[in-house]
């Protein structure tokens, strides 16, 4: 199977443009992009994907081992990248997300010209001298409490989302598979998350750098944006307006203006 | 109990409760009203739950119903609850509040 099929690939705009490929996070698929990269379209080859066991990809394509660390996401967007023959690929990674973009481009920075990491964090949980704002019962807390949501992760949302005329627009196919996830899969990916620590990786990592911060982040404190930006040698940090860990649901103006003042910086 | 009831603004903050909810988490009117969010009332593992499947959710559909997760008490106690929420949005798409009711799953 293809690289495209695999990841449930979405393309828009000129695919001889400069590209820019978006990640989501835990707990959903490419959808939360829907609001942000339409909006780059008219001079972006955007490139969109799901993350395996999500959205639109086949839960069969899951490998234990390779997604036992992040390395395996990071090697995701790595294909991704080579498939499409994508060079100088702006990423923009959410969430945990963000972190598979900071690993890829350490593996291999010829590919990147830059990273948009947004409420990144490379180690949820607190230790001596770090604060990512868990403790390790409560990730334990958080994998007790999926467990007892999984079964309406894998059912469909269609119904719902078709029955509200406020909705914006959403395709057919995302619409068909929105929020869609393999319970065991989310379960693995879950633990993978926030159990990671790749807090030596960001000082390896020279990209050229924009952290997007939130305000009242509950996954992603303040404190944590900060460090990221701090350790990653060419990083700045643009602290948002946007409350909670999804700004490019709530607040996808301000995101959008974030990233393209960011890339008409380089340019 | 009966199911508690909050309304919260765009911005997240509380905007309405009532006694049953303020009961459930063991806090004032307030308190509450203003200065808290909805996800700020959850124990941390919820808090991601809530941030990685009711946000997106309810931004795509509009409602979410039962959301299993655990309000953190006050007193250090921990309240499960089965959460629904829906949007009320306005002619244009933008969200103007959010309803949550919380019904307690124990005791």
């Amino acid at each position: 199977m293809g690289v495209r099929e695999r990841f449930n690939v979405t393309e828009l705009g000129d695919p001889a443009a400069p590209p820019i490929l978006f990640a989501h996070g835990f707990g959903c698929d490419q959808s939360m992009w829907r609001h942000v990269a339409p909006r780059f379209a008219a001079d972006h080859h955007v490139v969109l994907y799901d993350l395996i066991g999500m959205g639109g990809t086949d839960p069969g394509d899951y490998d234990a081992e390779r997604y036992s660390t992040l390395h395996g996401y990071a090697l995701d967007v790595l294909e991704i990248a080579g498939e499409l023959a994508l060079r100088d690929v702006v990423f923009v990674g959410h969430s945990v997300s963000a972190m598979s973009g900071v690993l890829a481009a350490a593996q291999r920075p010829e590919l990147f010209s830059s990273l948009v990491l947004v409420g990144p964090s490379p180690r949820y949980i607190d230790d001596e001298g770090y604060v990512g704002g868990f403790s390790a019962a409560d990730i334990d807390d958080l994998l007790a409490t999926l467990e007892r949501n999984f079964l309406g992760w894998s059912a469909a949302m269609a119904p719902v989302i078709m029955g509200n005329p406020g909705t914006p627009d959403l395709g057919a196919e995302l619409t068909r598979l929105f929020c869609a996830a393999d319970p065991d899969i989310a379960r693995r990916f879950a633990e993978v998350t926030f159990r990671s620590d790749q807090r030596a990786d960001l000082k390896r990592v020279a990209t050229r750098t924009l952290v997007l911060q939130c305000s009242n982040d509950v996954i992603a404190p303040t404190s944590v944006g900060a460090y990221v930006a701090e350790q990653m040698p060419a990083a700045t940090l643009v602290q948002l307006r946007a409350s909670g860990h999804c700004p490019n649901l709530s607040a996808p103006d301000e995101v959008t203006d974030a990233i393209a003042d960011f890339l008409a910086i380089a340019s | 109990m009966a199911g508690a009831y909050v309304e919260t603004a765009p911005s997240g903050r509380i905007v309405r409760v009532d006694d049953a909810f303020c009961t459930l988490t063991g806090r004032t009117e307030e308190e509450l009203v203003g200065h808290l969010r909805f996800v700020d009332v959850l124990w941390a593992g919820s808090q991601i739950v809530y941030e990685v499947r009711l946000t997106p959710l309810l931004d795509a559909a509009g409602a979410v119903t039962n959301l299993a997760v655990d309000i953190r008490r006050t007193d250090g106690m921990r309240v499960p609850v089965l959460v629904s929420a829906s949007a009320e949005r306005t002619a244009s798409g933008q969200t103007r509040l959010v309803r949550y009711t919380v019904r307690p799953t124990e005791g």
